[in-house]
């Protein structure tokens, strides 16, 4: 693979090398698109591949016997899918449901699973140059999750999560 | 007494909704027919007042069913209500000359439906 | 209005919807029709006029009921059809894409009334088409030049010269027109009069037209009553021939009919003798458009002749459906089926009762014989249960052929959209599913569909080098294996490259390229079905619609199925999906604990009974109540899921008496909600931590009730109880 390719920082947390998609091609300008939400007021950013669709938050049905970020089950189409709770899945306090809560459907493994954030901002597009990984964040205890920063414009700054390693936690 | 009529039409909720509009309205029985040949086989059974009956049916088209009712020699005095949704004059002419006593336009109002039975029958009574 | 009046109007608005999305649905097969009848000929006219009448009556309907949108629509389709029905205006394969399209405005906005309660609901648009396009037909098909058609007054003249004015006037337009085109073309005109007993009118005129029908055009059926008597009817077929006089004749053979010549003809009847160019009709069912396709190699099918054009479709058995049959079938509310399945439910429970009381009977003193003769009386009832609950699963089984005609319409579009000529195949309409899964199932059936055409049948000149005709084939087979159906769609097109599946899938991160290295080539294919891997192009929209094969794959694993797919490289692909002939549909009792609704399946229940605080003892620190002279075992629900209540039982609750081999254990909780047959869905390897669900079911609107795994929860109290320690709470934040 190129060596544009971003490597997660955290390689400890799977057996798996996870490669973020960077560069499309060789040349300059060359875009990195993800979606933004945000979780307790902060600006994220996940992979727009691994997000499926954004839905209202459904009826959550509670599952119990489970660890406190699975809030339970939803029903998406037919299919019943498993609500988590991003905020304390990345150390946060668990979410107060805001009205502009919304649920990104991703799927590990086949799995359909939703993730529930605050709320969702916009598709961003950056280019490599707005792109920056390998720092070291303060707050470390979110350093696992974290693929990246990007700067969509120099006021701007998202925290590109890694949702397969985050999904891939969740299973463990 | 209680009067009693033919609707034939070939889809079903309009026979519906037209019986609907005669039973809410008035004391009377209601037969349905989906079909000219369906009307032709219960027409001699009953004793109907009126018929109501669309112009635009397979097979029998309306025409031909007010020609084959007025030829009946008992009750060729049956009155008889043509309804459809042709605005052609042509077709109005046609059926008035072949003998319908009114022609009624869809879209109609269960009003009107029932005004225009009671204008072309003698005894319909309003429902209790 | 009064009340009851209100009411009365929306049962017949439900008529309205129910009767309405049947016209509908009989458009879309006539045009489907009309456009297989294109490639091998002229439709027959009889077709073209059963689409006028479907818009006609729609028409009618509509404006009745006051559905404006529909009412335009409907309006605009039926002038168009009139047009084309009259020869004014041809119709050609754009005019047909057209009418298709009009066909799907309907559906949107009968779905729409229906989702709203409302006959002006608003209709959302679609991505990509603009919404309804009444008279865009008129634009796209062409006006005829009236250079080889005398003006309509001549041919009225022409007539009246010809044919009796005792048939003439109760003709209506379009069949005068029928008959002036045909005399002008010098076929002769002939009455045919039967007479029919009016008991038996439908059949018997079933069997003249099967009669009739190849040997011409039937103008119209002309009643009249010479016999005087009630029961009888005479009736006069105006039929225009095509074929000899002698092949009427021969046609007439055998039954009592009197033929008379109105108007001779001018040209001879076709020898019988050469091959007719048929015209092509849905109605006689001997005639089909193509035969069944050749035996196939490995497991595509091999390609067919092309027919020149898009698709021809064919279907089976189902070409020969007539009106006639169609009424033979009821339309269902599946509300109403689940209400029925409910009620049946409810007896059940009233049986079990009964089996109580006799069971109690015979051990009480007196009249044993009696005990014993309920007690047989009862299993009869049961076994009478059954059945009506079996035939009540029936009735919800549908021929899949339902949605089928669906996909054919939206292949067509698809195919003239993307620019290939595809050949749809279909066989096995009539294998029956259950209606749940049809609805669901129709969608990724589409993707899997639109993926076949899009990347897997390769462009034409591609094709021709490869030394495939230019028509690709899609061949869609439905058929029952077991308990299972089978459904298959497999294309020959180019096949799925394996070593692009890769490439795409370590670009987005699934695998690392050392473990590309070391797949198996089921592993590689099954790459396809990993998100963002099988749709070529990158999407940055998110349309929320998921064209991905990840999509159809969640889709069928959360009915029970499941899909695979095989390839050959430059042979074609075929991916299999196998469906549970119904869906897993088990008897359930409902139960609340703390607010929340669970099922419980019945087949591990013993019984249910009331607990009330007086009948709970403490031995050895575990909850038990005394039945029928055993110990029984309690467990409280509340506690095990880990939410207990505070406070000991006030009021009285239910136990459900759960059973397996020889254990029983009672399941306390709140309140018994009901019972009913609930569809499980699978619940993801991400709940599995919590040990005792089998799955979930939808109860309402997009509510779920988790299903309890009865048999893990109770293997999971004896063992905890072995180990004598009580089952601790897992503490729950929040």
């Amino acid at each position: 693979m190129t060596d544009s390719l971003i490597v997660s920082p955290a390689a400890s947390l799977g057996s798996r090398a996870r490669r973020h998609r960077g560069d499309r091609g060789v040349g300059a300008g060359a875009a990195l698109s993800f979606l933004g939400f945000t979780l307790e007021k902060e600006e994220y950013g996940a992979d727009l591949n691994l997000v499926t669709q954004i839905v209202k938050p459904p009826p959550l049905t509670w599952v119990p016997r489970v660890r406190p970020h699975v809030l339970g089950v939803i029903s998406i189409r037919g299919a019943v899918v498993t609500l988590v709770d991003l905020r304390q899945l990345i150390g946060l306090a668990p979410t107060s449901w805001p009205r502009t809560a919304r649920v990104l459907l991703t799927r590990h493994e086949g799995e359909p699973i939703g993730l529930l954030v605050d709320g969702v901002t916009h598709v961003h597009r950056v280019s490599l140059e707005q792109y920056e990984t390998g720092l070291s964040l303060e707050e470390s205890s979110r350093t696992e999750c974290v693929l990246g920063i990007a700067r969509p414009d120099p006021s701007t700054r998202v925290t590109i999560v890694d949702v397969l390693g985050i999904l891939s936690e969740l299973m463990r | 007494m209680t009067s009693s009529y033919l609707v034939v039409d070939d889809s079903r909720a309009m026979r519906a909704y037209i019986a609907g509009a005669l039973r809410a309205s008035l004391d009377c029985r209601v037969d349905e027919a989906s079909s000219g040949f369906e009307a032709l086989r219960l027409f001699p059974r009953g004793s109907y007042d009126a018929v109501i009956a669309d112009i635009n049916m397979p097979d029998i088209n309306g025409f031909e069913l007010i020609r084959h009712l007025r030829a009946s020699v008992l009750k060729g005095g049956v009155a008889i209500v043509i309804i459809s949704t042709q605005t052609s004059q042509r077709d109005v002419d046609r059926a008035l000359e072949l003998g319908a006593n009114l022609f009624l336009r869809k879209p109609f109002t269960p009003e009107e439906i029932v005004r225009a039975i009671k204008s072309c029958t003698s005894g319909a009574e309003a429902a209790p | 209005m009064t009340k009851s009046k209100k009411r009365d109007m929306s049962k017949t608005m439900k008529e309205f919807l129910s009767e309405s999305q049947e016209l509908v649905e009989t458009l879309s097969r006539n045009l489907m029709d009309i456009d297989a009848a294109l490639k091998v000929g002229e439709p027959d006219p009889d077709m073209i006029n059963e689409v006028f009448r479907g818009w006609h009556t729609l028409k009618g309907l509509a404006s009745t009921f006051g559905a404006e949108t529909l009412t335009k629509l409907a309006h605009a389709e039926e002038s168009l059809l009139d047009e084309i029905r009259l020869g004014r205006v041809e119709l050609t394969a754009d005019a047909l894409d057209s009418l298709l399209e009009s066909v799907e405005a309907a559906i949107r906005t009968l779905n729409a009334i229906d989702a709203a309660g409302d006959v002006n609901a608003a209709v959302p648009a679609t991505l990509g088409s603009d919404g309804a396009k009444p008279a865009a037909g008129a634009g796209a098909a062409e006006t005829k030049g009236d250079g080889a058609r005398p003006p309509q007054a001549e041919i009225q003249v022409e007539l009246r010269e010809v044919v009796a004015s005792e048939v003439l006037e109760v003709l209506t337009e379009f069949e005068e027109h029928r008959l002036a085109i045909n005399v002008q073309q010098g076929r002769g005109v002939y009455r045919v009069r039967t007479r029919f007993a009016l008991q038996t009118i439908d059949a018997e005129l079933d069997a003249i037209k099967r009669r009739l029908k190849p040997l011409g055009e039937i103008i119209t059926y002309l009643p009249s009553t010479e016999s005087g008597d009630p029961d009888l009817l005479d009736i006069d077929v105006i039929l225009v021939l095509n074929e000899s006089l002698a092949a009427l004749d021969a046609a007439l053979d055998g039954i009592e009919a009197k033929r008379e010549q109105l108007v001779p003809p001018r040209v001879a009847p076709r020898d019988t003798a050469q091959t007719i160019q048929p015209k092509v009709s849905s109605k006689a069912p001997d005639e089909q458009i193509s035969r069944e396709p050749a035996p196939l190699a490995p497991n595509i099918p091999a390609p067919r002749e092309p027919k020149e054009g898009a698709i021809v479709s064919t279907r089976d058995r189902a070409a020969g459906t007539s009106l006639r049959s169609v009424s033979q079938s009821v339309r269902v509310d599946i509300g109403k089926l689940d209400r029925l399945m409910n009620a049946v439910g409810e007896l059940n429970i009233i049986r079990t009762a009964i089996a109580k009381v006799s069971d109690e009977l015979r051990t009480a003193m007196g009249r044993r014989d009696l005990a014993i003769e309920l007690h047989r009386v009862t299993r009869g009832f049961e076994r009478r249960l059954a059945e009506m609950r079996e035939g009540i699963l029936e009735v919800r089984m549908v021929p899949i052929g339902q949605m089928f005609d669906r996909l054919t319409r939206m292949t067509r579009k698809i195919s003239r959209s993307l620019g290939k000529e595809i050949h749809l195949v279909i066989a096995g309409a009539d294998t029956e599913v259950d209606k749940l899964i049809i609805e669901e199932l129709s969608d990724p059936l589409m993707h899997i569909i639109r993926n076949a055409i899009d990347h897997g049948v390769e462009e034409p000149s591609e094709r021709r080098e490869a030394g495939k005709p230019d028509v690709g084939t899609v061949a869609l087979t439905a058929y029952q294996k077991g308990n299972h159906v089978l459904i298959e769609v497999e294309d020959d097109g180019a096949g799925i490259d394996g070593e692009r599946i890769v490439a795409a899938a370590v670009l987005r991160g699934f695998l690392t390229p050392e473990q590309a290295g070391s797949l198996s080539e089921r592993e590689i294919l099954n790459l396809v079905f990993l998100p963002g891997v099988s749709t070529a192009k990158e999407t940055t929209e998110l349309s929320g619609r998921g064209v991905g094969m990840d999509v159809v794959k969640t889709n069928i694993s959360a009915l029970g199925g499941v899909v695979e797919v095989q390839t050959e490289l430059g042979i074609g692909t075929k991916f299999t999906i196998t469906m549970p002939v119904t869906l897993a549909i088990i008897p359930a009792l409902l139960v609340s604990v703390d607010g929340d609704t669970y099922a419980v399946p019945l087949n591990t229940v013993a019984e249910a009974l009331i607990l009330s605080p007086a009948d709970v003892e403490t031995v050895m620190g575990a909850e038990v109540m005394t039945l029928r002279g055993k110990t029984l075992p309690l467990c409280r629900l509340d506690r095990f899921f880990g939410r207990p209540r505070s406070g000991p039982l006030e009021e009285s609750s239910r136990v459900v008496v759960a059973s397996l081999g020889q254990r029983r254990l009672g399941l306390v909780v709140d309140n018994l909600v009901g019972q009913q047959d609930v569809v499980i869905k699978p619940l993801g390897e991400s709940l599995a931590e919590a040990g005792c669900f089998a799955g979930a079911t939808e109860i309402g609107d997009q509510r779920l009730s988790l299903v309890l795994d009865t048999v893990a929860i109770i293997e999971e109290f004896f063992a905890i109880g072995e180990e004598a320690s009580r089952p601790t709470p897992i503490p729950v934040v929040g």
